[in-house]
């Protein structure tokens, strides 16, 4: 079965004046259309630089290994028209900064029909009924259309945001921290939207956060990554409530659940910080700051085996198998 | 409660444009005590910034006052500088708070250098001074990140130099704005336990702002919950955030993500404008007990929509500005 997006082996290397930097090194993921897939990961992991292949996005400094393909499409051998075609068509991007990405001086409905004109001129007559139409499917007046972003508040632009990846009907939506600046009542609100429309549209969604919370609670599948690798995949629930790498666990307690005794007065973090990509530590690069590491951890790099059934763990502490009774 | 070492009584802080006024800050009563972490928890618009900004003398009430150890916030330019250094602020983007030219070093000396740190020290130098405040937010050993500049280090030490940067001038008060929002998830837990170290050490005074009640369960004593000027509800963490009384801070824990077990109350709408603030209880508009019946039911619909709640009175245990949690006063 072919999915709609399928990420095989990949890896992501910058070349800068100062080295290689492989920002990903081997990353398999796959989204369905209807799903919804969350890649979690602190800052520097490489989750952007996997997102920003998908619509070979990235900058010109990067090569590229492996394959990316949308809709069995290869996106890093496309041609320009293909290109074209699949961005926005295929696939669209909400990046996180809303008030960065919109233009001030535009009103916010002459900026969604931008992309609808481009891919189909004829659209000329239509396109105003169809972009009242995308702002109501995201929850806003088809009036709005007059509004500029700073007449918005942030959970609107970032609405609008979500309109605009709607306009050329893609099945594919890639969105990258797309709730991390808002409040969290105008956050729950973006994400019914969002999973509203996983389901009304059958859209396939990948959400990028490194709030394993938010991911849990809006995804079917989540996928963990560190250093450039997945370390554990899984459903979310179960990859946020049953963690199973020392990583996730560690990312799961970071947000408490209120009322749970044992995280009062006692915040849980990890010590050190994330690894410089240049700087690889040896073996399982989480070692430095697992809090379970053993001796022969700094020696062999962990093969990712299966746990269970669509559980797959990179740790030596996780059996192949350990999730059957 | 022996005496509050931060008292704010009847506070108004109103800003004016073009004719139009708007209350940020529109009738405030908090009592802070001394060793106490307290977490102020609003959404954007609410007011909470404006309410620490005002406790740091950097905007003037319109009305009502704070007083610091007993006495008023001063007004002078010289006693204001004294006051600063007890009460310090720490902001939620550490790099934006720091110099990007400056050394770790030159940044936390800046402070020492102003209020005469060394003067004030019994015989240590500079450079101990720095030294000193490095270590206790955990930089250690400090020596290694003197001449750091701000690019070479990581979120989570950007902002322990920041903290530092506050601690090298032993103040009695934190005010901390989002202190951990702009962090990834593996660091915000050491930043938060800095915190709680740096009460149980130096018995700091610590007022974290925050929209975010997962942090406010894992470090504050107390909680008061801002929704557009005013306190809404008022009272220990663990009251507050496992049996709340207001509808407003039932619907804010409710869509906590990590609250699956809840159903989510999503509030339609945003806290509107503070030019604007509605009549009657000011929450009446997205309240959800108002739209589910339970007000209508409880007799108060009316009320609800008319009479404006009186200020929360926060000298009490436990409080809530809601004629549902207090239908006797209706």
């Amino acid at each position: 079965m072919s999915g709609l997006l399928e990420i095989e082996n990949l890896e992501v290397i910058y070349r800068t004046a100062g080295g290689e930097i492989p920002a990903v090194r081997g990353v398999d993921l796959t989204v369905d259309s209807g799903e919804s897939v969350g890649l979690a990961g602190e800052s520097g992991c490489g989750k952007t630089s996997v997102a920003s292949t998908i619509l070979r996005l990235q900058p010109s400094n990067a090569t590229i290994r492996g394959s990316v393909r949308v809709g069995g499409k290869d996106v890093q051998t496309l041609g320009w028209s293909g290109l074209r075609a699949l961005r926005w068509g295929e696939a669209a991007m909400v990046f996180q900064g809303a008030l960065h990405s919109l233009n001030p001086v535009q009103r916010v409905g002459d900026q969604i029909a931008e992309p609808i004109l481009l891919h189909d001129p004829s659209a000329q007559g239509t396109v105003k009924s169809r972009i009242g139409e995308l702002l109501e499917q995201v929850g806003l007046p088809a009036a709005r259309a007059r509004a500029y972003p700073h007449q918005l508040s942030g959970g609107q632009r970032q609405r609008v945001m979500i309109a605009m990846a709607l306009a050329c009907r893609p099945e594919l939506i890639v969105a990258d921290e797309p709730t991390t600046a808002l409040d969290v009542m105008v956050q729950a609100q973006v994400l019914d939207v969002l999973s509203g429309l996983v389901g009304e549209l059958s859209l396939g969604l990948l959400m990028i956060s490194h709030d394993l919370s938010v991911l849990g609670a809006t995804c079917t599948r989540v996928a963990v990554m560190y250093a450039g690798r997945i370390v554990e995949e899984g459903p979310a629930t179960d990859v946020f409530e049953h963690p199973l790498h020392p990583y996730t666990g560690a990312l799961s307690a970071a947000f408490p659940r209120v009322g749970d005794r044992s995280a009062r007065y006692a915040p849980s973090g990890l010590p050190g910080d994330p690894p410089d990509p240049q700087e690889l530590p040896s073996g399982c690069t989480f070692h430095p700051r697992c809090p379970v590491a053993r001796e022969d951890c700094a020696d062999h790099d962990p093969p990712v085996r299966l746990a269970g059934p669509g559980r797959p763990v990179a740790c030596v502490l996780v059996e192949e198998g350990a999730l059957q009774p | 409660m022996t005496d509050p070492l931060l008292r704010i009584r009847d506070l108004a802080v109103e800003f004016s444009a073009r004719g139009v006024v708007a209350r940020a800050v529109d009738g405030v009563d908090l009592d802070i005590g001394a060793r106490e972490i307290v977490a102020l928890v609003g959404e954007s618009g609410s007011g909470k910034t404006t309410l620490a900004r005002t406790l740091l003398g950097l905007e003037r009430p319109t009305a009502g006052g704070i007083e610091f150890d007993g006495s008023p916030l001063p007004t002078t330019v010289r006693r204001l500088r004294a006051y600063r250094r007890r009460v310090q602020l720490v902001l939620q983007d550490p790099t934006g708070s720091l110099n990007p030219r400056q050394t770790v070093y030159e940044s936390v000396a800046e402070g020492i250098r102003i209020h005469r740190m060394v003067a004030k020290s019994d015989g240590a130098t500079e450079i101990d001074l720095v030294a000193r405040s490095l270590t206790r937010s955990g930089l250690r050993p400090p020596e290694n990140f003197f001449l750091r500049y701000p690019h070479e280090l990581s979120g989570g030490q950007r902002q322990r130099v920041v903290i530092a940067g506050a601690m090298a001038l032993e103040p009695e008060v934190l005010i901390a704005d989002e202190p951990v929002s702009s962090l990834d998830a593996s660091i915000r837990g050491e930043i938060l336990a800095l915190l709680l170290r740096l009460r149980d050490e130096f018995g700091l005074t610590v007022l974290v702002v925050t929209h975010d009640l997962g942090l406010a369960w894992n470090i504050a004593d107390r909680i008061a919950v801002m929704y557009l000027g005013r306190l809404v509800e008022h009272g220990p963490a663990e009251r507050v955030l496992s049996d709340p009384q207001h509808p407003y801070t039932q619907a804010l824990l409710s869509v906590v993500p990590e609250m699956h077990h809840i159903e989510p109350i999503v509030l339609t709408g945003e806290t509107p404008d503070p030019t604007r603030i509605p009549g009657g209880c000011r929450f009446h508009p997205r309240c959800p007990a108002l739209l589910d019946g339970r007000a209508e039911a409880a007799g108060i619909a009316d009320v609800c929509g008319t009479k404006p709640m009186p200020v929360l009175d926060t000298a009490r245990g436990a409080a809530a500005a809601c004629w549902l949690a207090n239908p006797s006063s209706s």
